[in-house]
Protein backbone atom coordinates (compact mmCIF):
# COMPACT_ATOMS: atom_id res chain seq x y z
CA UNK A 1 0.00 0.00 0.00
CA UNK A 2 1.59 3.45 -0.51
CA UNK A 3 1.02 6.15 1.20
CA UNK A 4 2.29 10.09 0.44
CA UNK A 5 2.16 12.13 3.57
CA UNK A 6 2.85 15.70 3.99
CA UNK A 7 3.46 16.93 7.26
CA UNK A 8 3.53 21.17 8.25
CA UNK A 9 4.99 22.06 5.02
CA UNK A 10 6.18 25.79 4.91
CA UNK A 11 7.66 27.46 1.41
CA UNK A 12 8.38 31.66 1.63
CA UNK A 13 10.22 33.33 -1.35
CA UNK A 14 11.60 36.10 0.14
CA UNK A 15 9.37 37.50 2.72
CA UNK A 16 5.98 35.93 1.03
CA UNK A 17 4.75 32.99 2.73
CA UNK A 18 3.78 30.78 -0.31
CA UNK A 19 2.59 27.46 1.58
CA UNK A 20 1.70 27.78 5.22
CA UNK A 21 1.47 24.39 7.41
CA UNK A 22 0.29 22.11 4.79
CA UNK A 23 -0.66 18.57 6.25
CA UNK A 24 -2.21 16.24 4.58
CA UNK A 25 -2.48 12.10 3.90
CA UNK A 26 -3.27 10.30 0.85
CA UNK A 27 -4.08 6.63 0.44
CA UNK A 28 -2.88 4.48 -2.76
CA UNK A 29 -5.58 4.73 -4.92
CA UNK A 30 -7.37 7.53 -4.01
CA UNK A 31 -7.65 10.98 -6.81
CA UNK A 32 -6.23 14.02 -5.18
CA UNK A 33 -6.62 17.32 -6.59
CA UNK A 34 -4.94 20.91 -4.83
CA UNK A 35 -7.25 23.80 -5.98
CA UNK A 36 -7.09 27.89 -4.86
CA UNK A 37 -6.82 30.46 -7.08
CA UNK A 38 -3.46 31.33 -9.05
CA UNK A 39 -0.53 32.32 -7.17
CA UNK A 40 -1.50 30.46 -3.97
CA UNK A 41 1.59 27.66 -4.04
CA UNK A 42 -0.65 24.62 -6.58
CA UNK A 43 2.59 23.97 -8.63
CA UNK A 44 5.22 24.51 -6.10
CA UNK A 45 3.36 22.00 -3.72
CA UNK A 46 3.06 19.85 -6.40
CA UNK A 47 6.85 20.53 -7.03
CA UNK A 48 7.51 19.84 -3.35
CA UNK A 49 6.33 16.27 -4.12
CA UNK A 50 8.29 15.50 -6.67
CA UNK A 51 11.47 16.69 -4.70
CA UNK A 52 12.36 19.61 -7.26
CA UNK A 53 11.59 22.15 -4.21
CA UNK A 54 13.09 21.95 -0.93
CA UNK A 55 10.47 23.26 1.75
CA UNK A 56 11.35 26.07 4.06
CA UNK A 57 10.01 23.85 7.02
CA UNK A 58 7.97 20.47 7.10
CA UNK A 59 8.73 17.08 5.27
CA UNK A 60 7.15 14.82 2.88
CA UNK A 61 7.40 10.81 2.86
CA UNK A 62 5.86 8.23 0.15
CA UNK A 63 5.21 4.62 3.05
CA UNK A 64 6.60 6.25 5.81
CA UNK A 65 10.26 7.11 4.12
CA UNK A 66 11.04 11.00 4.19
CA UNK A 67 12.33 11.91 0.68
CA UNK A 68 15.74 13.22 1.19
CA UNK A 69 18.65 12.66 -0.63
CA UNK A 70 19.43 8.94 0.27
CA UNK A 71 15.89 8.30 -0.82
CA UNK A 72 15.28 10.38 -3.76
CA UNK A 73 16.09 7.88 -6.05
CA UNK A 74 13.93 5.40 -4.70
CA UNK A 75 10.98 7.50 -4.20
CA UNK A 76 11.30 8.94 -7.71
CA UNK A 77 11.00 5.76 -9.08
CA UNK A 78 7.77 5.34 -7.88
CA UNK A 79 6.63 8.39 -9.18
CA UNK A 80 5.19 9.54 -12.69
CA UNK A 81 5.39 13.38 -13.07
CA UNK A 82 3.80 16.12 -15.64
CA UNK A 83 4.82 19.88 -15.70
CA UNK A 84 3.07 22.29 -17.20
CA UNK A 85 4.42 23.41 -20.09
CA UNK A 86 7.20 20.88 -21.04
CA UNK A 87 9.71 22.43 -24.06
CA UNK A 88 10.46 19.52 -25.84
CA UNK A 89 13.34 19.46 -26.89
CA UNK A 90 12.68 15.64 -28.78
CA UNK A 91 11.21 16.15 -32.04
CA UNK A 92 8.46 13.58 -31.49
CA UNK A 93 6.71 11.15 -29.36
CA UNK A 94 8.42 8.35 -30.41
CA UNK A 95 11.85 9.99 -29.67
CA UNK A 96 11.11 10.86 -26.37
CA UNK A 97 9.84 7.32 -25.53
CA UNK A 98 13.07 6.50 -26.25
CA UNK A 99 14.27 8.74 -24.12
CA UNK A 100 12.29 7.47 -20.74
CA UNK A 101 12.68 3.79 -22.36
CA UNK A 102 8.81 3.50 -22.82
CA UNK A 103 7.28 0.15 -24.24
CA UNK A 104 5.85 1.35 -27.25
CA UNK A 105 3.45 -1.47 -27.45
CA UNK A 106 1.73 -0.10 -24.33
CA UNK A 107 2.03 3.90 -25.00
CA UNK A 108 0.05 2.76 -28.50
CA UNK A 109 -2.35 0.98 -26.45
CA UNK A 110 -3.11 4.04 -24.00
CA UNK A 111 -2.57 6.43 -26.93
CA UNK A 112 -6.05 4.44 -28.36
CA UNK A 113 -7.74 4.37 -25.40
CA UNK A 114 -7.51 8.40 -24.97
CA UNK A 115 -8.63 8.57 -29.03
CA UNK A 116 -5.90 9.24 -30.60
CA UNK A 117 -3.84 7.46 -33.34
CA UNK A 118 -0.86 5.38 -33.55
CA UNK A 119 0.39 8.11 -35.99
CA UNK A 120 0.60 10.63 -33.38
CA UNK A 121 3.38 9.13 -31.52
CA UNK A 122 5.85 10.03 -35.07
CA UNK A 123 4.25 13.31 -35.71
CA UNK A 124 6.48 16.24 -34.91
CA UNK A 125 5.51 17.95 -31.56
CA UNK A 126 4.89 21.08 -33.94
CA UNK A 127 1.92 20.03 -35.88
CA UNK A 128 0.16 18.19 -33.00
CA UNK A 129 -2.14 20.82 -31.08
CA UNK A 130 -2.28 21.01 -27.37
CA UNK A 131 -4.80 18.73 -26.46
CA UNK A 132 -3.16 16.28 -28.81
CA UNK A 133 0.21 16.95 -27.27
CA UNK A 134 -1.06 16.78 -23.59
CA UNK A 135 -2.65 13.05 -24.17
CA UNK A 136 0.50 12.04 -26.02
CA UNK A 137 2.57 13.44 -22.76
CA UNK A 138 -0.34 11.35 -20.48
CA UNK A 139 -0.22 8.31 -22.37
CA UNK A 140 3.75 8.42 -22.44
CA UNK A 141 3.96 8.69 -18.88
CA UNK A 142 0.92 6.31 -18.23
CA UNK A 143 2.94 3.49 -19.64
CA UNK A 144 5.33 4.13 -17.32
CA UNK A 145 3.30 2.47 -14.93
CA UNK A 146 4.50 4.09 -11.54
CA UNK A 147 2.42 3.60 -8.88
CA UNK A 148 1.58 7.30 -8.39
CA UNK A 149 1.24 10.07 -11.34
CA UNK A 150 2.00 13.75 -10.12
CA UNK A 151 0.07 16.16 -12.51
CA UNK A 152 0.13 19.27 -13.54
CA UNK A 153 -3.19 20.37 -14.88
CA UNK A 154 -3.45 17.56 -17.00
CA UNK A 155 -6.69 19.01 -18.46
CA UNK A 156 -5.98 22.29 -19.24
CA UNK A 157 -5.97 22.13 -23.15
CA UNK A 158 -8.62 19.44 -23.20
CA UNK A 159 -11.82 19.81 -24.50
CA UNK A 160 -14.83 18.22 -21.94
CA UNK A 161 -14.87 15.26 -24.02
CA UNK A 162 -11.41 14.28 -24.10
CA UNK A 163 -11.57 15.25 -20.17
CA UNK A 164 -14.05 12.67 -19.83
CA UNK A 165 -12.03 10.08 -21.51
CA UNK A 166 -9.07 10.69 -19.89
CA UNK A 167 -10.81 10.66 -16.58
CA UNK A 168 -12.66 7.12 -17.22
CA UNK A 169 -8.76 5.91 -18.21
CA UNK A 170 -7.07 7.07 -14.77
CA UNK A 171 -10.11 6.66 -12.49
CA UNK A 172 -10.21 3.05 -14.13
CA UNK A 173 -7.08 2.22 -12.53
CA UNK A 174 -8.34 1.58 -8.74
CA UNK A 175 -4.55 1.20 -7.40
CA UNK A 176 -3.36 4.03 -8.93
CA UNK A 177 -2.18 7.19 -6.57
CA UNK A 178 -3.31 10.59 -8.80
CA UNK A 179 -2.06 14.14 -7.25
CA UNK A 180 -3.20 16.82 -9.61
CA UNK A 181 -3.56 20.67 -9.76
CA UNK A 182 -6.95 21.11 -12.21
CA UNK A 183 -8.91 24.06 -12.74
CA UNK A 184 -11.76 21.73 -14.30
CA UNK A 185 -14.71 21.73 -12.19
CA UNK A 186 -15.22 18.00 -13.46
CA UNK A 187 -12.20 16.70 -12.57
CA UNK A 188 -12.04 17.81 -9.21
CA UNK A 189 -16.03 16.63 -8.92
CA UNK A 190 -15.22 13.17 -9.57
CA UNK A 191 -11.83 13.33 -6.74
CA UNK A 192 -11.26 11.65 -3.74
CA UNK A 193 -9.89 14.83 -1.65
CA UNK A 194 -9.33 18.14 -2.23
CA UNK A 195 -6.21 20.19 -0.91
CA UNK A 196 -7.75 23.73 -0.76
CA UNK A 197 -5.00 26.43 -0.96
CA UNK B 1 62.28 33.23 -47.79
CA UNK B 2 63.35 36.61 -46.08
CA UNK B 3 61.91 37.20 -42.25
CA UNK B 4 59.04 39.65 -42.78
CA UNK B 5 59.08 43.22 -43.48
CA UNK B 6 59.36 45.68 -40.30
CA UNK B 7 56.68 47.81 -39.37
CA UNK B 8 57.99 51.14 -37.96
CA UNK B 9 55.49 52.47 -35.58
CA UNK B 10 55.21 55.55 -37.40
CA UNK B 11 53.51 53.42 -39.89
CA UNK B 12 51.42 51.42 -37.33
CA UNK B 13 50.23 55.07 -36.28
CA UNK B 14 49.62 55.51 -39.99
CA UNK B 15 47.29 52.39 -40.80
CA UNK B 16 45.14 53.65 -38.02
CA UNK B 17 43.65 56.10 -41.05
CA UNK B 18 42.33 53.03 -42.13
CA UNK B 19 39.31 52.97 -39.63
CA UNK B 20 38.20 56.67 -41.13
CA UNK B 21 36.45 54.44 -43.24
CA UNK B 22 34.21 52.14 -41.07
CA UNK B 23 33.49 54.90 -38.87
CA UNK B 24 32.55 57.01 -41.18
CA UNK B 25 30.06 54.62 -42.26
CA UNK B 26 28.80 54.52 -38.81
CA UNK B 27 28.17 58.53 -38.81
CA UNK B 28 26.19 57.67 -41.77
CA UNK B 29 24.06 55.10 -40.72
CA UNK B 30 23.82 55.97 -37.19
CA UNK B 31 24.89 52.51 -35.89
CA UNK B 32 26.02 54.23 -32.24
CA UNK B 33 29.31 51.78 -32.72
CA UNK B 34 31.44 54.47 -33.21
CA UNK B 35 32.27 54.83 -29.15
CA UNK B 36 32.93 51.23 -28.67
CA UNK B 37 34.92 50.73 -31.79
CA UNK B 38 37.36 53.42 -30.51
CA UNK B 39 37.69 52.31 -26.70
CA UNK B 40 37.95 48.52 -28.07
CA UNK B 41 40.66 49.69 -30.31
CA UNK B 42 42.68 51.87 -27.83
CA UNK B 43 42.11 49.06 -25.16
CA UNK B 44 43.73 46.76 -27.72
CA UNK B 45 46.47 48.46 -28.97
CA UNK B 46 47.28 48.97 -25.49
CA UNK B 47 47.08 45.70 -24.16
CA UNK B 48 49.15 44.15 -27.38
CA UNK B 49 51.48 46.58 -26.55
CA UNK B 50 52.02 46.02 -22.74
CA UNK B 51 52.09 42.27 -24.15
CA UNK B 52 54.80 42.60 -26.57
CA UNK B 53 57.24 44.23 -23.78
CA UNK B 54 55.99 41.43 -21.10
CA UNK B 55 56.65 38.55 -24.18
CA UNK B 56 59.93 39.75 -24.94
CA UNK B 57 60.77 39.89 -21.49
CA UNK B 58 59.50 36.06 -20.99
CA UNK B 59 60.90 34.74 -23.91
CA UNK B 60 64.40 36.27 -22.88
CA UNK B 61 63.79 34.24 -19.76
CA UNK B 62 62.66 30.95 -21.53
CA UNK B 63 61.54 29.80 -17.85
CA UNK B 64 59.30 27.14 -17.29
CA UNK B 65 57.66 28.48 -14.43
CA UNK B 66 57.29 31.90 -15.83
CA UNK B 67 55.94 30.50 -19.24
CA UNK B 68 53.49 28.54 -16.94
CA UNK B 69 52.28 31.78 -14.98
CA UNK B 70 51.70 33.49 -18.14
CA UNK B 71 49.63 30.65 -19.50
CA UNK B 72 47.72 30.30 -16.14
CA UNK B 73 46.84 34.12 -16.67
CA UNK B 74 45.52 33.33 -20.00
CA UNK B 75 43.64 30.49 -18.63
CA UNK B 76 42.19 32.93 -15.67
CA UNK B 77 41.54 35.67 -17.99
CA UNK B 78 39.53 33.04 -20.38
CA UNK B 79 37.85 31.63 -17.72
CA UNK B 80 36.10 35.02 -16.27
CA UNK B 81 35.50 36.66 -19.48
CA UNK B 82 33.69 33.00 -20.33
CA UNK B 83 31.78 33.13 -17.08
CA UNK B 84 30.87 37.42 -17.48
CA UNK B 85 30.18 36.64 -21.43
CA UNK B 86 27.68 33.89 -20.36
CA UNK B 87 26.17 35.03 -17.75
CA UNK B 88 27.41 32.06 -15.32
CA UNK B 89 27.66 32.75 -11.52
CA UNK B 90 31.38 32.52 -10.66
CA UNK B 91 31.15 31.05 -7.27
CA UNK B 92 29.66 27.98 -9.04
CA UNK B 93 31.65 27.77 -11.88
CA UNK B 94 34.45 29.52 -11.51
CA UNK B 95 36.86 26.09 -10.01
CA UNK B 96 35.49 23.74 -12.60
CA UNK B 97 36.10 25.93 -15.59
CA UNK B 98 39.76 26.71 -14.37
CA UNK B 99 40.53 23.12 -13.74
CA UNK B 100 39.01 22.02 -17.08
CA UNK B 101 41.56 25.02 -18.68
CA UNK B 102 44.44 23.91 -17.06
CA UNK B 103 43.55 20.51 -17.87
CA UNK B 104 42.86 21.07 -21.63
CA UNK B 105 46.09 22.81 -21.99
CA UNK B 106 48.19 20.32 -20.35
CA UNK B 107 46.89 17.44 -22.40
CA UNK B 108 46.89 19.17 -25.78
CA UNK B 109 49.88 21.01 -25.11
CA UNK B 110 52.20 17.74 -24.22
CA UNK B 111 50.92 15.62 -27.08
CA UNK B 112 51.18 18.44 -29.64
CA UNK B 113 54.65 20.17 -28.32
CA UNK B 114 56.12 16.85 -26.94
CA UNK B 115 54.91 14.03 -29.16
CA UNK B 116 53.85 15.80 -32.22
CA UNK B 117 56.95 18.71 -32.72
CA UNK B 118 58.83 16.67 -30.16
CA UNK B 119 60.67 19.42 -28.78
CA UNK B 120 63.71 18.58 -26.23
CA UNK B 121 61.88 21.41 -23.82
CA UNK B 122 58.10 21.94 -23.69
CA UNK B 123 58.27 24.85 -22.06
CA UNK B 124 60.12 27.17 -25.25
CA UNK B 125 58.20 30.14 -24.52
CA UNK B 126 58.62 30.44 -28.85
CA UNK B 127 55.64 27.53 -28.86
CA UNK B 128 54.23 27.11 -25.66
CA UNK B 129 53.15 30.36 -25.23
CA UNK B 130 51.49 30.99 -28.71
CA UNK B 131 50.12 27.55 -29.08
CA UNK B 132 48.58 27.22 -25.84
CA UNK B 133 47.41 31.21 -26.85
CA UNK B 134 45.60 30.06 -29.69
CA UNK B 135 43.78 27.16 -28.15
CA UNK B 136 42.76 29.37 -25.24
CA UNK B 137 41.56 31.97 -27.62
CA UNK B 138 39.27 29.87 -29.62
CA UNK B 139 38.09 27.58 -26.46
CA UNK B 140 37.17 30.85 -25.01
CA UNK B 141 34.79 31.77 -27.65
CA UNK B 142 33.49 28.21 -28.06
CA UNK B 143 32.87 28.14 -24.03
CA UNK B 144 30.76 31.12 -24.11
CA UNK B 145 28.43 29.82 -26.85
CA UNK B 146 28.61 25.99 -25.12
CA UNK B 147 28.45 26.82 -21.59
CA UNK B 148 25.49 29.26 -21.96
CA UNK B 149 23.72 27.01 -24.32
CA UNK B 150 23.53 24.34 -21.52
CA UNK B 151 23.21 26.11 -18.32
CA UNK B 152 20.70 28.45 -19.57
CA UNK B 153 18.98 26.13 -21.57
CA UNK B 154 18.72 23.98 -18.01
CA UNK B 155 17.66 26.59 -16.14
CA UNK B 156 15.04 27.94 -18.66
CA UNK B 157 13.64 24.84 -19.57
CA UNK B 158 13.94 23.29 -16.04
CA UNK B 159 10.25 21.80 -16.69
CA UNK B 160 11.81 19.09 -19.44
CA UNK B 161 14.54 18.41 -16.91
CA UNK B 162 12.90 17.18 -14.25
CA UNK B 163 10.14 15.71 -16.54
CA UNK B 164 13.71 13.92 -18.08
CA UNK B 165 14.97 13.40 -14.49
CA UNK B 166 11.83 11.91 -12.55
CA UNK B 167 9.93 9.76 -15.27
CA UNK B 168 12.90 8.32 -16.76
CA UNK B 169 16.79 7.11 -16.04
CA UNK B 170 17.91 9.33 -13.46
CA UNK B 171 20.22 12.90 -14.27
CA UNK B 172 23.04 11.10 -16.06
CA UNK B 173 19.81 10.66 -18.83
CA UNK B 174 17.97 13.97 -17.97
CA UNK B 175 20.90 16.32 -18.54
CA UNK B 176 22.36 14.37 -21.59
CA UNK B 177 19.89 16.24 -24.74
CA UNK B 178 20.52 19.74 -23.01
CA UNK B 179 24.91 18.91 -23.32
CA UNK B 180 24.06 17.29 -26.85
CA UNK B 181 22.49 20.70 -27.74
CA UNK B 182 25.07 22.69 -25.94
CA UNK B 183 27.98 21.39 -27.99
CA UNK B 184 26.39 21.18 -31.62
CA UNK B 185 26.13 24.64 -30.93
CA UNK B 186 29.10 25.71 -29.83
CA UNK B 187 31.25 23.21 -32.18
CA UNK B 188 29.06 22.97 -35.44
CA UNK B 189 31.20 26.79 -36.74
CA UNK B 190 33.89 25.61 -35.86
CA UNK B 191 33.48 22.16 -37.87
CA UNK B 192 32.13 24.13 -40.82
CA UNK B 193 35.53 26.22 -40.17
CA UNK B 194 37.64 24.07 -40.43
CA UNK B 195 35.61 22.45 -43.40
CA UNK B 196 36.82 25.33 -45.87
CA UNK B 197 39.78 25.73 -44.21
CA UNK B 198 42.37 27.77 -47.02
CA UNK B 199 38.87 27.89 -49.50
CA UNK B 200 37.32 30.90 -47.93
CA UNK B 201 39.19 31.30 -44.39
CA UNK B 202 42.31 32.38 -43.99
CA UNK B 203 44.57 30.03 -41.94
CA UNK B 204 46.41 33.06 -39.36
CA UNK B 205 48.69 30.83 -38.50
CA UNK B 206 49.80 29.66 -41.62
CA UNK B 207 49.72 33.56 -42.51
CA UNK B 208 52.36 34.06 -39.75
CA UNK B 209 54.64 31.47 -40.78
CA UNK B 210 54.93 32.51 -44.03
CA UNK B 211 55.40 36.07 -43.29
CA UNK B 212 57.85 35.48 -40.86
CA UNK B 213 60.24 33.63 -43.79
CA UNK B 214 59.22 29.73 -43.52
CA UNK B 215 58.06 27.69 -46.40
CA UNK B 216 54.44 27.39 -47.48
CA UNK B 217 54.80 23.00 -46.47
CA UNK B 218 56.21 24.23 -43.18
CA UNK B 219 53.37 26.73 -42.56
CA UNK B 220 50.31 24.12 -44.11
CA UNK B 221 51.77 21.36 -41.42
CA UNK B 222 51.89 24.07 -38.99
CA UNK B 223 48.64 24.80 -39.49
CA UNK B 224 47.42 21.43 -39.67
CA UNK B 225 48.58 20.74 -36.39
CA UNK B 226 47.00 23.87 -34.86
CA UNK B 227 43.71 23.54 -36.27
CA UNK B 228 43.81 19.87 -34.36
CA UNK B 229 45.33 21.10 -31.75
CA UNK B 230 42.51 24.02 -31.49
CA UNK B 231 39.53 21.60 -32.19
CA UNK B 232 40.58 18.69 -29.71
CA UNK B 233 41.30 21.71 -26.67
CA UNK B 234 38.33 23.16 -27.29
CA UNK B 235 36.51 20.33 -27.41
CA UNK B 236 38.41 18.85 -24.04
CA UNK B 237 37.64 21.54 -22.63
CA UNK B 238 34.17 22.61 -22.96
CA UNK B 239 33.28 18.97 -22.44
CA UNK B 240 35.38 18.95 -19.22
CA UNK B 241 33.67 21.70 -18.24
CA UNK B 242 30.43 20.82 -18.36
CA UNK B 243 31.38 17.60 -16.53
CA UNK B 244 32.79 19.30 -13.86
CA UNK B 245 30.39 22.72 -13.41
CA UNK B 246 27.81 19.79 -13.24
CA UNK B 247 29.02 18.67 -9.72
CA UNK B 248 28.60 22.25 -8.33
CA UNK B 249 25.39 23.27 -10.60
CA UNK B 250 23.36 19.89 -8.90
CA UNK B 251 22.47 19.48 -5.15
CA UNK B 252 22.89 15.87 -3.80
CA UNK B 253 19.14 15.36 -5.11
CA UNK B 254 19.89 16.45 -8.87
CA UNK B 255 17.87 19.22 -8.48
CA UNK B 256 19.09 22.41 -10.41
CA UNK B 257 20.91 24.45 -7.80
CA UNK B 258 20.28 28.11 -7.62
CA UNK B 259 22.29 30.77 -8.77
CA UNK B 260 24.05 28.89 -11.80
CA UNK B 261 23.33 31.74 -13.77
CA UNK B 262 24.41 35.41 -12.77
CA UNK B 263 21.12 37.00 -13.95
CA UNK B 264 17.19 35.70 -12.98
CA UNK B 265 15.65 34.30 -15.74
CA UNK B 266 11.78 34.37 -16.31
Amino acid sequence: MHKVEANGIQVTFGSKVILNDINFAIEQGQKVSITGVSGRGKTTLLRILAGIVPPNMGSVSFDGEPFNRQTAKNIRSKIAYLPQGVELMATNGKELADLLSIDILSAVTILKQLKLEKEALYQPFADLSGGEKQRLLISLILSLNRPILLLDEPTSALDQTSTEVLMELIWGREELTVISTSHSALWNSKCHKIIEL
Amino acid sequence: MSAAQDISWVSLAFSLLILLIPLAGFWYYRVGLTRSTLIAITRMVIQLSAVALYLEFIFEQNNAFLNSAWVLIMILVGVFTTLKRSGLNHRVLAVPLVISGVTSIVIVDAFFLGFVIKLPYVFESQYFIPISGMILGNAMNHNIVGLNAYFEGLVKNQNLYYFLLINGKGKKAAINPFIVQAIRKALNPMIANTSVMGLISLPGMMTGQILGGNSPATAIRYQIMIMLAIFAGCSINLMLSIMLGNKSAFDRMDRIAPGVLRTKVD
